[in-house]
C-alpha cells in the first residue's frame, strides 16, 4: 500500500515509474485551473474533493496573462495568490505537477500570453513565425521575467514533482534551444525535480529535452457521433506500449500528460450536456484503465475540476461555464465520473500496479470468450502477481476466461482489472477474481458485490459470517477459501466476513451492492466511510462527508465505516437538518436605459485601425464614433466579434461574429457591407448638419492560439465610408472592460449624447439584489438560469464581479454557475445585467420587463454536510 | 492552423508512393496521428498547380470519397495507421522531383495543410 504524501525529498524514475522519497507511487493526477476558480476557499474545497477522490497529484498550469496586466506588473493578490493555492495543495498533501508555460493554451485568451507582449518590439511568440523556429531574444527576455516571478513560488511548494516544459509544442525543424533555455531558467531556481513536455501527436516531440516524456490524449472531440460506434476510438492509448515505449520511454515511465476525462463547450458547438451524455463514465474508466493496461505508471485525468470563466479569462471559442464535464463539475459536485475515477484511484491505492511488463495472453482457445476483449495481461516482476485487463467495446456482454478457466462476465463498454496470484495481508493471496477489488486496508479487502462472480483466497483456515446472503456461497477448504456471487447483491447492501489467515490474524472481507460501490470512499490504510454522495479529505485527518438532499428518498440513507480492526460498523443515519432551499424567481428589476457616451468625452483615435489590441483593451466593448459632413451612402465594416452600427443615433445594422470557423483562420475578418440608401435613407444625409456615425464593438476575447490564431484581431479593423477610410480623425471610448467588470456603471447608465442625437438607447442596464441565508451545514451552489428572454446577449455582473456571458444564438449554455465567494452565501448580493437587444429594441421599462423573460436563482444541488475526524471514525 | 513538424511529415507521408496510375496521379499517406475523421479536403498544390476537389478522390481500403462530396455530414474516415490514397483524376505526371501540399480539414484537430517532396522517376519499364 502506498505511503501518504509528505514533503518530497528524493524523486527518481525508471520505465516502471516514480519512485518518491524511497516508495514506489502510480501519479494519479487530475488538473484544476485555479484562474477559473475565484477564491481561496474554493481552491481548497475542491481540492478537498479531488484528494477524497483518491487522487494523489495536483496538475496546475500558471497562467501569465492573470498575473500580468502590464510590462514588469505581476499580481499575485487576492484571486491570484498562488501562494496561498500552493500552500492549501501542500498542506492536503498532493504532489504538484507544475505548467508554467509560458503558453498554456487551456481555451484562455491568447493561450496565457499576456495582451501586452503582443505589442512589444521584436517578439516573435513562442519563438516560432508561421512553422518555423525563429529564436527571438525579445520574447525570451519577456519570459523570462514571468519565469522570475513564478518559479520562486513553485520552487517553494514541497509536493512539487515535476515542471513541464512549454505545452504541446511543435515546430518544422525541433530546434531545442528554446527548450534548453526554459529548462535552465527552472534550474536556476534552484528547482531539481524532473522536466516534462506534453506532446500532442504522441511522436516523440522534444523528447530528448525533457526528464519525462508525455503525450496527451482526447479520443473524443466530436460528438455529433457515438464514440462507441468507432472502432479505434482509443487507438493512441491502445499504442503507448508497442510505439511510445521502444522509441522514447525504454528507461522512463510511460505518462499521458493530459488524459481525456471531459471536452469543452463551445459557443457553437454541442452543450455540456450533450457532452455529459457521450463522455459519461464509461468513457474515463475505459481510457484510464486502457493506459494502466499499457503500463502507464503516471497519468493526469484533463481536467479533473470544472471551472468558470468569469472576467475575460476564456478564449473567444468558449462560452461563460468551463465546466469540462469534468468528474468534479464546475459548480463542485461530484459527477458519475467521479466515481468512477474514484474507483480506479482506490485500487491504485491498494495495490501495486507500478512494477508490471506484459506477457502473452491468448483466450482463443475459450470458444466462448471474444479474443479482443482479452486485452493484456501484465506481470509484476518482483511479487509474479498478474493483472488481467479485460476490456469490452461492443454493445453486449462478453465472457473473458479466469486461468482456473472459469469465465468472468465483462459488461458492455465497461473494462476491468482482475487480480490473479496477488500477495496479499497477513499470509493470503487472492489466487483470482473475476471481480475488480475496490480497496484493500491494513485489516480488510473491499470488493463489489454488484454482479455475478467469484473470488478465491489462500492462506484462509476459517472464516465467519453473521448471516450469509442467498446470493452469495463460501467454501473454505486446503485453506482455500472461494466465494460465489449467484446473484447481485441488494443495492444498499454491505455482506461482511471475518477470514482466520495462517498466520493467525483476523482480515475482514467486505462486498458491496451496486450503490455502495459507488459510495465507498476509502480514507486511509485503516478507514473508510460508505455511504456518503461525495466527500472532501482536510488536513489533518479529517473528512467531510456529503449527503445529498433528496426530497423523494423515504429513508434517510444508511451509512457504515471500516474501522482501524476492519470491521464495518454501522453509523447513525443522517437525517437532513435543514428544510430545503427553494429557487427564486428574481422579478424586482430596475431597469435603466444606457446611452451613448457623449463624443466630445472619447478620446480621438490615435492607431491606424480600431482594435482592442491597438487601444490597449484586451477584452470587453468599446465605441467609435466618427462625425462626417457629407452624405452618407455606403458602409463597410471589417470587424470582430460583435458590432451594432449607429447613423445618427438609429441603430441600422448589427453583425456578430463569435465564431471563427477553422478553415477561415487569420485570412479573413468578416466584412459587414451596409448600402445605407437601402436600409435607412431616413439617417443617411443631414445636409444641414454632421452626420454622426456610432459603432459599439464587443470582443469576446482573444484567440487561444492553437492554430496560431493568437493574433487574429478583435474589434474594427477597418472602416470605409463612401469607399473611403473612416478611422482618420474618429473617437473611441471604453465600455465595459475591467475583470472586475463594468467600470463605470453609473457614467453608462446616465451618459447621454451630447449632441442629442440619440433618441433611443442602445443597451439597457438591469439590476437587483437577492439576499441568501444558506445555513452553515449545507453545502449548495447556486446558479442562474434564463428562460424564454429575447435579448440578444447579456452579461451578468455579482457583486462587482463580470460572471457570466449570455449569447442567446448559443445553444450552449443557459444555467451559470455563481461561484461562491462571489455570492455571499449569507448576506445582500448585487446583480446588474447589461443587456443588448437583438431584433426587438425595448423602448421603455416595461418593455425590457418582457424581453427579459424569467430569471431563476436556483440552489442547483443540496448536501447536508457531516465533519469526521479519524478518532471519531477508528 | 495545426503545425505538422517535418518529423512528423515523414510518418504521415508515403515516401516514394507518388506514381502515375489510370486514373491520374495518386500519392498515399498513413494515418499516424490518431483516429481521424476528415470532413473536408480543401486542395491538393502539385508543385504550383492548384487541383481543386471534383479533381480529387480519395481512397480508404475499399471505400472511395469523391473530394468535393466530403464534409462535416459526410466524412471520410481514416482509421489509426491506416493507409490512404489521394488520387488527382486525369492529370498527368512528369518525371523528376515534385512538392505536393495537402489542405484538408480534420475534426480532431481543425485544419492540417502539410507540404512535401517527392521524386517520379517514371514507370518501370
Amino acid at each position: 500500500m502506498q505511503p501518504a504524501v509528505t514533503s518530497v525529498s528524493q524523486i527518481q524514475w525508471d520505465r516502471y515509474g516514480f519512485t518518491i522519497n524511497g516508495q514506489r507511487v502510480t501519479i494519479r493526477s487530475g488538473a484544476m485551473h485555479y484562474f477559473r476558480l475565484p477564491g481561496e476557499a474554493l481552491w481548497r474545497q475542491r481540492l478537498q474533493q479531488l484528494k477524497a477522490a483518491g487522487y494523489n497529484t495536483v496538475d496546475l498550469y500558471f497562467n501569465w496573462d492573470y498575473h500580468s496586466s502590464a510590462p514588469g506588473q505581476y499580481d499575485f493578490s487576492g484571486y491570484k495568490n498562488v501562494d496561498a493555492l500552493l500552500a492549501i495543495v501542500a498542506e492536503l498533501g498532493l504532489y504538484l505537477i507544475a505548467r508554467p508555460g509560458p503558453y498554456i493554451n487551456a481555451e484562455t485568451a491568447r493561450g496565457g500570453l499576456p495582451a501586452w507582449l503582443f505589442q512589444q518590439p521584436d517578439v516573435q511568440l513562442r519563438n516560432r513565425l508561421s512553422e518555423v523556429d525563429h529564436y527571438s531574444p525579445a520574447y525570451m527576455q519577456h519570459v523570462e521575467a514571468w519565469m522570475d516571478q513564478i518559479l520562486p513560488r513553485i520552487a517553494c511548494c514541497p509536493t512539487l514533482i515535476m515542471v513541464q516544459i512549454e505545452n504541446e509544442y511543435g515546430t518544422e525543424s525541433l530546434d531545442p534551444q528554446y527548450f534548453n533555455e526554459l529548462t535552465a531558467m527552472v534550474r536556476r531556481h534552484g528547482i531539481t525535480v524532473p522536466t516534462m513536455h506534453n506532446d500532442f501527436y504522441a511522436f516523440g516531440l522534444y523528447a530528448d529535452e525533457v526528464d519525462i516524456y508525455a503525450i496527451d490524449n482526447y479520443c473524443v472531440t466530436s460528438f455529433d457521433h457515438n464514440w462507441r460506434e468507432q472502432a479505434d476510438v482509443f487507438a493512441v492509448v491502445d499504442g503507448m506500449e508497442s510505439s511510445i515505449r521502444p522509441e522514447f520511454c525504454q528507461h522512463r515511465p510511460l505518462m499521458v500528460a493530459e488524459l481525456q476525462a471531459g471536452w469543452f463547450a463551445q459557443w457553437d458547438g454541442p452543450s455540456y450536456a450533450t457532452i455529459d451524455q457521450s463522455l459519461d463514465r464509461h468513457h474515463i474508466g475505459l481510457i484510464t484503465r486502457s493506459v494502466l493496461g499499457q503500463g502507464c505508471t503516471v497519468f493526469n485525468h484533463y481536467k479533473a475540476i470544472g471551472g468558470t470563466n468569469w472576467g475575460h479569462i476564456g478564449s473567444s471559442d468558449v462560452c461563460t461555464s468551463y465546466d469540462f464535464c469534468s468528474p468534479i463539475s464546475e459548480m463542485g459536485l461530484p459527477t458519475n465520473r467521479l466515481l468512477e475515477a474514484k474507483q480506479i484511484n482506490q485500487m491504485l491505492a491498494s495495490f501495486d500496479l507500478n512494477q508490471t511488463e506484459r506477457i502473452d495472453w491468448s483466450v482463443s482457445q475459450h470458444p466462448a470468450a471474444n479474443e479482443s476483449t482479452a486485452y493484456a495481461l501484465r506481470q509484476h516482476v518482483e511479487t509474479g502477481s498478474r493483472w488481467l485487463f479485460a476490456r469490452n467495446l461492443r454493445p453486449n456482454a462478453q465472457l473473458i476466461p479466469l486461468p482456473s478457466g472459469v469465465m468472468a462476465t465483462i459488461k458492455p463498454y465497461e473494462m476491468v482489472c482482475l487480480p490473479t496470484a496477488l500477495p496479499l495481508m497477513s499470509g493470503l493471496t487472492l489466487i483470482e477474481s473475476s471481480l475488480e477489488p475496490l480497496g484493500a486496508h491494513t485489516h480488510a479487502l473491499v470488493f463489489g458485490f454488484d454482479r455475478v462472480g467469484i473470488l478465491s483466497l489462500s492462506g484462509v483456515t476459517g472464516y465467519q459470517v453473521e448471516s450469509l446472503p442467498k446470493s452469495v456461497t463460501v467454501t473454505c477448504e486446503n485453506n482455500v477459501l472461494t466465494l460465489s456471487l449467484l446473484t447481485a447483491a441488494p443495492e444498499s447492501s454491505v455482506t461482511s466476513m471475518s477470514l482466520t489467515t495462517v498466520t493467525g490474524d483476523t482480515i475482514w472481507l467486505h462486498g458491496l451492492g451496486v450503490h455502495n460501490v459507488d459510495r465507498y470512499w476509502r480514507l486511509s490504510d485503516d478507514a473508510a466511510l460508505i455511504g456518503p454522495d461525495g466527500m472532501e479529505a482536510m488536513p489533518n485527518e479529517q473528512w467531510v462527508a456529503y449527503q445529498q438532499y433528496d426530497a423523494t428518498r423515504d429513508n434517510p440513507t444508511n451509512w457504515a465505516r471500516i474501522n482501524a480492526a476492519g470491521e464495518c460498523v454501522a453509523l447513525p443515519a443522517l437525517s437532513p437538518s435543514f428544510p430545503p432551499l427553494l429557487e427564486q424567481q428574481l422579478s424586482q428589476w430596475e431597469y435603466q436605459p444606457v446611452g451613448m457616451p457623449s463624443i466630445s468625452a472619447m478620446s480621438p483615435l490615435t492607431s491606424p485601425s480600431a482594435t482592442f489590441a491597438e487601444l490597449d483593451m484586451p477584452h470587453g466593448l468599446i465605441w467609435v464614433s466618427q462625425s462626417l459632413a457629407q452624405p452618407v451612402k455606403s458602409i463597410a465594416i471589417e470587424a470582430y466579434h460583435g458590432i451594432t452600427v449607429l447613423l445618427n443615433g438609429h441603430q441600422i445594422a448589427k453583425q456578430t461574429h463569435l465564431v471563427v470557423p477553422p478553415e477561415t483562420l487569420a485570412d479573413k475578418v468578416p466584412v459587414l457591407t451596409i448600402d445605407v440608401n437601402q436600409t435607412a435613407e431616413q439617417f443617411a444625409a443631414l445636409p444641414d448638419k454632421m452626420n454622426h456615425l456610432t459603432i459599439l464593438v464587443e470582443s469576446f476575447g482573444d484567440h487561444k492560439g492553437f492554430y496560431q490564431d493568437e493574433r487574429l484581431p478583435s474589434g474594427i479593423v477597418s472602416l470605409s465610408v463612401n469607399g473611403h477610410n473612416a478611422l482618420v480623425g474618429a473617437r473611441w471610448s471604453a465600455g465595459m472592460q475591467a475583470d472586475t467588470g463594468i467600470t463605470d456603471i453609473a457614467s453608462w447608465v446616465l451618459g447621454q449624447e451630447a449632441d442629442n442625437l440619440a433618441e433611443s438607447a442602445l443597451l439597457w442596464h438591469a439590476s437587483t439584489t437577492v439576499e441568501l441565508a444558506v445555513p452553515d451545514s449545507v453545502q449548495t451552489s447556486y446558479g442562474l438560469v434564463f428562460d424564454h428572454g429575447q435579448f440578444e446577449r447579456i452579461y451578468m455582473v455579482l457583486n462587482g464581479v463580470l460572471v457570466g456571458r449570455y449569447w442567446s444564438a448559443s445553444q450552449a449554455q443557459r444555467l451559470f454557475y455563481l461561484p461562491e465567494g462571489i455570492l455571499n452565501h449569507q448576506g445582500l448580493n448585487e446583480i446588474n445585467l447589461v443587456l443588448v437587444p437583438g431584433e426587438l429594441v425595448p423602448e421603455s421599462p416595461e418593455s425590457v420587463a418582457v424581453l427579459l423573460g424569467t430569471i431563476r436563482l436556483v440552489p442547483v444541488a443540496q448536501y447536508e454536510r457531516c465533519l469526521f475526524s479519524r478518532e471519531t471514525l477508528l | 492552423m495545426v503545425i505538422i513538424p517535418k518529423i512528423l511529415l515523414k510518418k504521415i507521408y508515403v515516401s516514394g508512393s507518388l506514381r502515375q496510375t489510370a486514373e491520374g496521379i495518386a500519392f498515399d499517406f498513413i494515418n499516424a496521428v490518431g483516429p481521424g475523421i476528415l470532413t473536408k479536403l480543401n486542395k491538393i498544390m502539385l508543385n504550383d498547380t492548384e487541383f481543386t476537389p471534383e479533381k480529387i478522390v480519395l481512397k480508404v481500403g475499399d471505400i472511395s470519397f469523391p473530394a468535393d462530396q466530403i464534409s462535416e455530414t459526410n466524412p471520410a474516415t481514416v482509421a489509426h495507421n491506416q493507409i490512404a490514397t489521394c488520387i488527382i483524376r486525369g492529370a498527368s505526371l512528369a518525371e523528376g522531383l515534385h512538392k505536393i501540399t495537402l489542405d484538408l480539414l480534420s475534426r480532431e484537430v481543425g485544419k492540417i495543410v502539410f507540404s512535401v517532396e517527392d521524386s517520379y522517376q517514371g514507370d518501370p519499364a
